[in-house]
């Protein structure tokens, strides 16, 4: 290395933050039916990277991420993959509590909704505590030194005094923010934050949003962001997988899939960006809405697409290179032409 | 918090009051004359009618009422008419047996209810855990007066380990405990149950999980927890019922409770110590109330404001 070669900090070349193959998620119901929620799915994110997860609500990326942590009830959903591996901690096939080791540790996991995510009876700041005290067998006081830091870096006003005051005296926005402290408590390798910013206010949104990409600068994260907000891809992804009907329907560099998509159903996502923004609503731009959840036949995305024909209808496209991206299509998109 | 206190201090004895004014007037409609039981069917009318005056019973019901209130505020609630004591006397002096007896009960629905209710709930759908819910039904079902006699032929006839009835020792204690306690094991059991498979799908549990804590700690410092709120309203319901007297198990033991002796005052028409009994019963009642108030306010804080 020569002395007019910049310091750049490089980052250590690492197992992937998150590597799943053929994973399916099917409901169980009380009459013994199932239902396939999510169907086959294989994807990698890199460490020190944002990978987007988007899709319209009810395509299945909530279930994807629980079924990462090994946190679905095995009651309801049978949770089957090739091979799933978190921070490069392997999960034993069948058993999502061999996944019970990593969680809080490597994997910090951020929830959809805060609402009831803590305990109602217990002061935040002991809640945050415990995360020390058990997995690093802190006394009480160092854990609670160390809670007051971790609301002071995810910016609680106060935080002192705030440690002490229940869940019901927190706002949305501020419950988001224990949620987060409490993902990111043991610097994890991986964080998984399922629409970190829906349900609160956009000066809330863009701040939560800046807090996990400094956070992911600071600890060299790995993170899968799920979201439905195009916009908040732009700012922060570096790569984008797009879910429709329980499937990964096209993946690529977030440059690739916002400039030149392959997928119809990614290119009406891009047209619709405004309204997303504010409401969550695609249908501006791509008429009907989504499939119920189910068994489905040809591709998924058919009976909306301005450019179906018959194989559509009785083919499963499969991922595959088309221009810049993969994409689930039989007829992508092709470089150049651009869809108006 | 003060201000709290005093506010529930006024509405419990308003309560109070209002309870004492309903049973007192019932207790005047209802047929069955106490001096008629007390003199005998041989008595003149000049005889009763004396007697009546000496007790006030001549009287309009609502004179009588507030001849009542008026010594109740000074906790003076007359003279039984039977034994001619006071009744204060004769309540408080019953009162020992029953406190004993609802306690030694719901310390064993305490003991055997939550933690069993607990384990079927974390070990729910296998075998262990539906032969509880059987058990627990059937035990909900047996009237008290049957498990009590059954437990007498038992345990007293057959078998001479346990005294029939009475007070006398320790022992007495035993099967009334166990009668009382039976369904209310069975309730609670069930109810705790229920409330812990119902916490444990709450979100708080699931996000303690991605936290990495253990299913031990969960249990013991999330679910527990959030899991006894309605128990202890139910639990404090159900205390309070016990303090005012368990008439048909005290009766079936011949347990010297206030329940037995409400029984024998009814019986006899001895109107001023069957309505210390019934004042004592509303009372407990609105204690237990009070003490389950500030319990929740213990666990939930939800509940912590004015
Ligand atoms: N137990 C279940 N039974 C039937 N359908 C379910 C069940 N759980 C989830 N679903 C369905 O699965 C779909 C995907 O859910 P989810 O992962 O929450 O979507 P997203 O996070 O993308 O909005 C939804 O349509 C939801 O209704
Ligand atoms: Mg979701």
């Amino acid at each position: 290395m020569t002395l007019a070669e910049p310091m750049v900090a490089r980052p250590i070349t690492r197992e992937p933050a998150i590597a799943v193959a053929g994973l399916s998620i099917t409901a169980r119901d009380d009459a013994g039916s199932s239902l396939p929620l999510v169907k086959d799915i294989s994807f990698t994110c890199n460490a020190g990277e944002v990978t987007a997860l988007i899709g319209e609500s009810g395509s299945g990326k909530s279930l994807t991420a629980t079924a990462l942590l090994g946190l679905l009830d095995p009651d309801v959903y049978d949770v089957r993959s090739h091979a799933l591996s978190v921070a490069g901690y392997p999960a034993a096939p069948h058993d999502p509590e061999s996944l019970a080791p990593i969680r809080g540790r490597k994997v910090g996991y951020i929830v959809q909704d805060p609402g009831a995510a803590l305990d109602p009876t217990m002061k935040v700041g002991d809640q945050l505590a415990e995360l020390f005290m058990i997995h690093r067998g802190m006394s009480h006081s160092d854990a609670r030194r160390e809670v007051i830091r971790l609301l002071n870096l995810v910016r609680i006003p106060n935080a002192t005094a705030r440690a002490d005051d229940y869940p019901h005296q927190f706002s949305g926005g501020m419950k988001q923010r224990v949620i987060i402290a409490g993902a990111v408590a043991l610097s994890p390798e991986v964080l998984i934050a399922d629409e970190p910013t829906t349900a609160l206010d956009v000066t809330v949104q863009a701040e939560i949003l800046t807090l996990i990409d400094d956070l992911r600068n600071e600890y060299a994260m790995g993170v899968l962001l799920i979201t439905h907000d195009l916009g908040v891809v732009y700012q922060v992804a570096d790569r984008v997988l797009v879910m429709y009907a329980g499937r990964i329907v096209e993946k690529g560099e977030v440059e690739a899939i916002c400039s030149t998509p392959a997928h119809p159903y990614t290119a009406g996502l891009l047209v619709s960006v405004p309204d997303l923004s504010r409401t969550g609503a695609v249908s501006a731009a791509i008429p009907g809405s989504p499939p119920r959840p189910g068994l489905d036949r040809g591709c998924p995305f058919a009976p909306r697409c301005f450019q179906a024909q018959s194989v559509c209808a009785t083919d499963l496209p499969v991922l595959q290179q088309s221009g810049h991206t993969m994409a689930a299509c039989h007829f992508p998109i092709s470089d150049g032409v651009r869809h108006g | 918090m003060i201000s709290y206190v005093l506010r529930r201090i006024v509405i419990a004895i308003l309560t109070t009051m209002a309870a004492v004014t309903a049973t007192f007037i019932m207790l005047r409609i209802a047929p069955g004359d106490p001096i008629a039981v007390l003199l005998g069917d041989m008595a003149s009318d000049a005889e009763i009618a004396d007697a009546r005056q000496a007790y006030g019973l001549d009287l309009p019901i609502w004179q009588q009422l507030m001849v009542y209130l008026g010594r109740a505020s000074t906790l003076d609630f007359g003279q039984s008419i039977a034994q001619g004591t006071s009744v204060r006397e004769l309540v408080l002096s019953h009162f020992p047996h029953t406190l004993l007896l609802a306690a030694s009960t719901m310390l064993v629905v305490i003991i055997l209810a939550l933690p069993i209710g607990i384990y079927t709930a974390v070990r729910k759908g296998q075998s262990a855990s539906h032969a509880t819910n059987a058990a627990s039904l059937v035990a909900l079902s047996l009237p008290e007066f049957w498990t009590g006699i059954v437990m007498i032929l038992i345990f007293s006839r057959m078998l001479r380990w346990l005294p029939s009835g009475g007070a006398e020792s320790g022992w007495s204690l035993i099967m009334p405990t166990i009668t009382l306690a039976l369904p209310l094991i069975a309730v609670n059991l069930r109810l705790m149950s229920t409330e812990t498979i119902n916490v444990l799908r709450a979100p708080y549990i699931t996000m303690a999980r991605a936290r990495g804590l253990p299913r031990g700690s969960i249990l013991r410092r999330h679910v527990i927890r959030n899991a006894l709120i309605p128990v202890v309203t139910v639990g404090g319901i159900q205390l309070g019922h016990l303090l005012g007297g368990a008439v048909i198990v005290e009766t079936v033991f011949n347990w010297p409770g206030v329940g037995q002796l409400l029984i024998r005052s009814i019986g006899i028409r001895d109107y001023p110590v069957v309505q210390g009994c019934l004042i004592l019963m509303t009372f407990s009642v609105i204690v237990t109330n009070m003490l389950v108030d500030f319990a929740y306010r213990l666990i939930d804080p939800r509940f912590r404001r004015g």
